[in-house]
């Protein structure tokens, strides 16, 4: 008898073979402008799948990477939309201009949360949805129905857009990928010019889940 | 607001989509088996035969009277149409069994929907499936309202409404009928007349969700179904069919149900799949790529009949498969007028539906008002058309982001020789070391709103944090990261 993941592969052959059309539409990366997280996320977000930060560190450097990745859509001229579940992003952190492409979205509890994710995530004019819910009780985040991270899953597939959930803890079960941000930043990284901080940003890659047609 | 969409005798309704040579007959649906059979729904031209006769009495009463049994894959396809067509109100739906769903219309332009609300009985009733429509200000309001609609019905006075709606709305049990009925309770409003203890105290935990349910309360947010990720319509028939007709009629059911699914998030169809199973155990399978994306289920429906009507098979056709298959519409080269929008209406729909799931004050982009307050950043429209990026003036940024706490955390900090040395608040507390001089600021003196405070950015345990001292105490502004 073939192990477990021998019958998983012939099975995924199998329904290759029969249903070809059912494969998934051929993915981008949207790069992030930070070279580790690009080297781990092999060049950047993935359209049509979900992406998780966990900031396992207090000052890990999540949210600079972040900021790198509005700065890199910025100039290729992407709408992103920022749905920010504790209103905690600092506009003050940019020149005016380079958030002319943002929409930021403060919800006021973890449901409006949700659904302003699921309605921005299926908007094809973004090509980038990022979901902050740092700031939210664990608790309550843990207690998120699956159900909302396939229809966002399915929203990011049909739109075309790379879904980010910015976490403290693992919490999305169907993320292609998680990327840990543990190493806390030195003091020294205050005055560093910000693309040498970028430069040492080490983030680290805790889980690949890759689908059909997806780089 | 929300909105239930109810075909009412949904299992009839779906048989006789499929149906065509039954239109207008007299027909009815059986449901139970042998001789214990009774008639779940009638057809309009069954006269004399009502819901609950046995199928012997309405045959008697009825001789031309035709009988079918429910198909639940009829059922699945005209659900699969209903929730596709709810999905072109609001992209949160709950179907429920029945030939139910409810549809979370906030953020809806009110506007535009009494149109939409018609074009979508427009499509379902073009495709065999006559709707009802309740609006309300929660899911059981438009439920109710969906009930007496004829064929919509919003509710803009709710006590008045449920004062005179009938008991058996509340989907009562045999004994709880008889309980109301011996107290004389005829109408949802008498029910909420009476003390909701004492109904709790005659049935327990049971009275109490009675009175709720006749008071229109409702608590649970809906659970949206999620989008299919392909879009597929299939049938076995029940007779193999050897003439043109009756496959056409169907495959023009899967086109009505298939381009309203697949159109979601601006797509159109750009292939289709056939297949026909026939009676001999052969498929005939056909693929078809039209010229460009389409969310017409006229133009996939003439796809089909043009490649039909040459089509001669060995053996009659006893199961039809019909895939879809969605791909953006064309992106055209930008023009002067144009908004560089990929689709300009659903980003404009899109922003409306956040405003009003989070309040339009939260939702814009981000701009720095004219002071140099911190934090000092205004919400403003979303531009058309995203523009070349202008170098910034200002000399490249040090240092990792900033990311706030709103409002900021009160601390409690402890000086050594007029430095902070020890805090506490609910972002950290211990000792601290201090990363940076602290950074005096003050302005807006010649109004009221005049401000000044120092700033520190100090380490306390591993994280980095800008720490803020204002007359009115310290505080702690956000975190780097």
């Amino acid at each position: 008898m073939p192990p477990e993941s021998d019958k998983v592969v012939a099975l995924r052959r199998l329904l290759d073979e029969r249903f070809p059309a059912a494969r998934r539409r051929e993915s981008r990366a949207i790069p992030t402008g930070v070279p580790a997280l690009d080297r781990l996320l092999a060049g950047g977000l993935h359209t049509g799948t979900l992406t998780e930060f966990v900031s396992t560190a207090a000052s890990g450097g999540s949210q600079s990477g972040i900021g790198s990745l509005l700065l890199s859509t910025r100039l290729a001229r992407q709408r992103v939309a920022l749905i920010d579940a504790a209103g905690s992003f600092d506009g003050g952190g940019f020149d005016d201009d380079a958030l002319a492409h943002l929409v930021w979205v403060r919800s006021n509890t973890l449901n409006d949360c949700w659904r302003a994710a699921d309605l921005a995530a299926r908007d094809p004019n973004y090509a980038a949805v990022i979901i902050d819910v740092r700031g939210r009780p664990e608790r309550a985040l843990l207690r998120t129905r699956d159900s909302v991270w396939i229809r966002l899953q399915r929203a990011a597939e049909q739109a075309e857009t790379a879904l980010v959930v910015q976490t403290t803890t693992p919490l999305v079960p169907n993320a292609a990928r998680r990327v840990v941000f543990a190493a806390p930043l030195t003091g020294g990284a205050l005055t560093q010019p910000r693309g040498k901080l970028l430069a040492a940003i080490e983030p680290e890659l805790q889980r690949v889940r890759l689908r059909e047609g997806i780089a | 607001m929300f909105a239930v969409i109810r075909i009412p005798e949904f299992p009839l309704r779906a048989r006789l989509r499929f149906e065509p040579a039954l239109r207008g007959r007299p027909v009815g649906l059986l449901a139970g088996e042998g001789r214990r059979a009774v008639i779940l729904h009638a057809s309009p031209a069954a006269r004399g035969v009502f819901p609950g006769m046995t199928a012997a009495r309405a045959l008697a009463e009825c001789p031309a009277l035709q009988l079918l049994n429910p198909s639940p894959v009829a059922e699945r396809e005209a659900g699969a149409f209903l929730l596709a067509a709810a999905w072109t109100l609001s992209p949160a739906v709950e179907p429920a069994a029945g030939g139910t769903c409810t549809a979370d219309l906030t953020g809806a332009s009110r506007n535009k929907l009494p149109e939409q609300l018609r074009a979508l009985r427009r499509r379902l009733g073009a495709g065999g499936l006559p709707v009802k429509i309740g609006i309300g200000s929660n899911p059981l309001l438009a439920r109710y309202a969906a009930q007496v609609a004829e064929p919509e019905y919003r509710v803009s006075d709710p006590r008045a409404f449920l004062n005179g709606l009938p008991l058996s709305l509340l989907e009562l049990a045999g004994d709880e009928a008889r309980f109301f009925r011996d107290l004389g309770l005829r109408t949802l409003g008498s029910i909420t007349a009476f003390p909701r203890a004492a109904l709790t105290a005659r049935l327990g935990a049971r009275g109490d969700e009675l009175w709720a349910l006749a008071a229109g309360e409702w608590n649970r947010p809906i659970q949206p179904a999620p989008f299919p990720v392909r879009h597929v319509a299939e049938l076995e028939l029940e007779e193999p069919v050897e003439t043109l007709e009756p496959l056409l009629f169907a495959l023009r059911r899967f086109c009505e149900r298939l381009a309203v699914e697949a159109g979601q998030f601006g797509h159109g169809t750009t292939r289709l799949a056939l297949g026909l199973t026939l009676a001999d155990e052969k498929i005939h399978a056909r693929d078809f790529d039209l010229p460009e994306p389409t969310a017409s289920a006229d133009a996939l429906f003439a796809v089909l009949e043009n490649h039909l009507s040459a089509l001669h098979t060995d053996a009659a056709i006893v199961a039809l498969r019909l895939e879809a298959f969605p791909a953006r519409r064309l992106v055209q080269q930008e023009g002067l007028f144009d908004t560089g929008l990929k689709d300009a209406a659903m980003f404009h729909g899109t922003l409306a539906r956040l405003a009003a799931v989070v309040g339009a004050e939260n939702v814009g982009t981000p701009r720095r008002a004219d002071t140099h307050r911190p934090d000092a950043v205004v919400l403003g429209p979303p531009a058309a058309a995203v523009p070349a990026r202008v170098p910034p003036a200002a000399p490249a940024p040090h240092g990792p982001l900033l990311r706030r706490f709103r409002p900021p955390l009160a601390a409690t900090v402890e000086l050594t020789e007029a430095r902070p040395s020890f805090i506490m608040s609910a972002a950290a507390q211990g000792e601290l070391t201090i990363v940076r001089r602290p950074f005096w600021s003050n302005g807006d003196w010649w109004t009221a709103a005049a401000w000044a405070h120092e700033e520190w950015d100090v380490r306390i345990n591993r994280g980095l944090y800008r720490l803020r001292h204002a007359p009115e105490g310290w505080f702690v502004d956000g975190i780097y990261d």
